[in-house]
């Protein structure tokens, strides 16, 4: 790929490699590591893309996958999380419900990835179900579970701090 | 909070991930990463150019099987999700299609060595259950095949299909199931099938009559597109009882969200499903213990062997090789368990042959110009056994 297109790339689509990486992965570290190797496959890739959206939708898919690789490792099945501290302390108007990061973090990879790409990155069922490469029913069916168990999350931590 | 606002949840969630705001110096670090693997060279490669043609090509040489103690090489995949049932289409056809409009599939052969294709709506016999491929399917932008066939009972009732087609499209792996890797568990008629069975990306079962196959583990493998996603692939096939003793042994231990097993009385057959990516090691200790060889060092550690160009990595379930295609010097190695049993591998032509006592069959392979090899199969070691790895001739 081109130099100066892929610094372009970089630039535009580091953060967003970035967050899905670090919704995979579940901390900072992995989630540089995995972002780096998604963009050293994409300097060598012979893959021609039409558009930055195209490109988008690639670069989010690698990330996934390379986020679930390390989580299929059979030897890193239980790892603890922790956020790090510019995150988790977030607080500003839009933040109504702050324990949502932490919710959405002890859901499933299949159910967490699922509510980034919508509630984060917007997309549409059928884009994230092309993305992800199941169905758009099933893209419905994880968004309804997630949602409940993020709910129910919220809730038992509200329950508990009181 | 009574119920979650949909608006809210989008807006804190929003809030707090974008924040997370990559510094320039750590995307300036990326790319001179970048830069300067670029002035190193690219990487090695297996000495071809991936178009997808050549990965049709290079799938159909590189799929591998492990089967009855020997790897063959086989037919996989190509087609297109509006498959059309029982139109035949031949390798070249397929290769040269580039607009996936191909509606058969190549595939696993019905006789042992002998490569075929499988229709859609073509049917097989395993036992006294009827498999029919009830279609296939290619991502031409993931370069990614899958197939999903529905079972049937004796009396001609149909066995999970609404499963099989509901999940067979996620990212790909493949399953094996043949004739003497069914005989572990269930009685199999004369007839010898082989079949592949692309599988979604979560935990699958196949449920054929009363018995249960499914699936338990899957490891990482790349492809030479990362996006391709391979994965292989652990199977199991419990009768009845067993499936109702692991019922019971999982009562309390899991949430009917991460695995729930339970017996359809009415339909008398096992309903099941639970998730890939929770499995646990407790859940996988459980479902070991119907292993013959009763898997009991979950936690252990693995055993790494690194020679200088391949690495071996013997698990609790599995041995992983890692290789650079083009660096292997290595002809054969054999691992021996210490009870004396053994697999030969041997690399030959860019691929591996295996002969030995696996217990279950994973594959996995690579396609284009990946640098990189990662090969699993199975090898199921019991408690505190280890193994020996003899590369041509000399032991370690």
């Amino acid at each position: 790929m081109d130099k100066d297109e892929f610094n372009r790339i970089v630039r535009l689509f580091y953060d967003d490699v970035k967050r899905v990486a670090f919704v995979g992965c579940k901390n900072m570290f992995d989630a540089e590591d995995v972002t780096q190797t998604v963009f050293l496959k994409l300097f060598y890739i012979s893959k021609t893309f039409e558009t930055d959206a195209h490109i988008k939708n690639w670069l989010l898919r690698v990330a996934i996958n390379e986020s679930r690789s390390l989580w299929r490792s059979p030897w890193k099945t239980k790892v603890d999380f922790k956020l790090p501290e510019n995150i988790s302390q977030v607080r500003n108007e839009r933040v109504k419900q702050p324990d949502v990061l932490e919710a959405i973090l002890s859901l499933k990879p299949k159910n967490r990835e699922v509510i980034h790409l919508f509630y984060f990155e917007e997309y549409s069922a059928k884009e994230i179900a092309e993305i992800l490469g199941i169905s758009e029913n099933t893209v419905f069916k994880r968004l309804q579970r997630a949602r409940d168990q993020i709910e129910e999350y919220i809730l038992r931590k509200k329950r508990k701090r009181r | 909070m009574s119920k979650l606002n949909d608006e809210e949840l989008k807006q804190s969630y929003q809030g707090i991930m974008g924040n997370m705001v990559a510094s320039e110096e750590e995307k300036n670090r990326v790319i001179e990463i970048c830069s300067k693997e670029n002035e190193k060279g690219a990487p090695k490669h297996i000495g071809w150019h991936i178009s997808k043609g050549a990965a049709a090509v290079l799938a159909v040489v590189c799929g591998l099987v492990l089967s009855g103690g020997i790897v063959w090489a086989r037919n996989r995949f190509l087609i297109n999700d509006a498959f059309s049932l029982n139109s035949e289409v031949g390798v070249e056809e397929i290769l040269q299609n580039d607009d996936n409009n191909v509606d058969s599939i190549p595939i696993e052969n019905s006789k042992v060595n002998e490569e075929r294709y499988v229709y859609s709506g073509e049917e097989f016999t395993i036992g006294d259950y009827k498999v029919i491929c009830e279609g296939a399917g290619y991502d031409s932008a993931l370069l990614r095949g899958y197939l999903f066939f529905s079972f049937w009972d004796k009396d001609g009732n149909p066995v999970d299909q609404e499963q099989l087609i509901s999940t067979s499209r996620s990212y790909m792996g493949d399953m094996t199931l043949t004739r003497k890797t069914m005989s572990h568990f269930i009685p199999l008629g004369d007839d010898e099938v082989n079949f592949t069975f692309y599988e979604s990306g979560g935990m699958h079962t196949i449920r054929s009559g009363n018995c249960l196959c499914f699936t338990y583990e899957r490891l990482s493998s790349k492809g030479s597109d990362p996006a391709q996603d391979y994965g292989d692939i652990k199977f199991l096939v419990l009768d009845k009882k067993a499936t109702e003793q692991i019922e019971n042994e999982l009562q309390g231990l899991l949430d009917t969200e991460l695995l729930s097993v339970t017996w359809d009385t009415e339909k008398d057959r096992p309903v099941h499903n639970y998730d890939l990516m929770a499995i646990q090691p407790e859940v996988v200790e459980i479902l070991d213990k119907y292993n013959p060889r009763r898997i009991k060092n979950i936690d252990a550690a693995p055993q790494i062997i690194e020679l200088p160009t391949l690495k071996v990595t013997v698990g609790r379930l599995d041995v992983r090789l890692d290789y650079n295609v083009n660096d292997l010097d290595i002809d054969s190695f054999i691992l021996r368990r210490d009870d004396g049993t053994e697999i030969k591998f041997t690399y030959d032509a860019k691929r591996w042959k295996v002969e030995g006592d696996m217990y279950y069959l994973t594959g996995s392979f690579t396609i284009g110009e990946d640098r990189e090899e990662v090969y699993s199969l199975g090898f199921v070691l019991g408690k505190d056994e280890k193994v020996t790895i003899e590369v041509d001739g000399e032991t370690y």
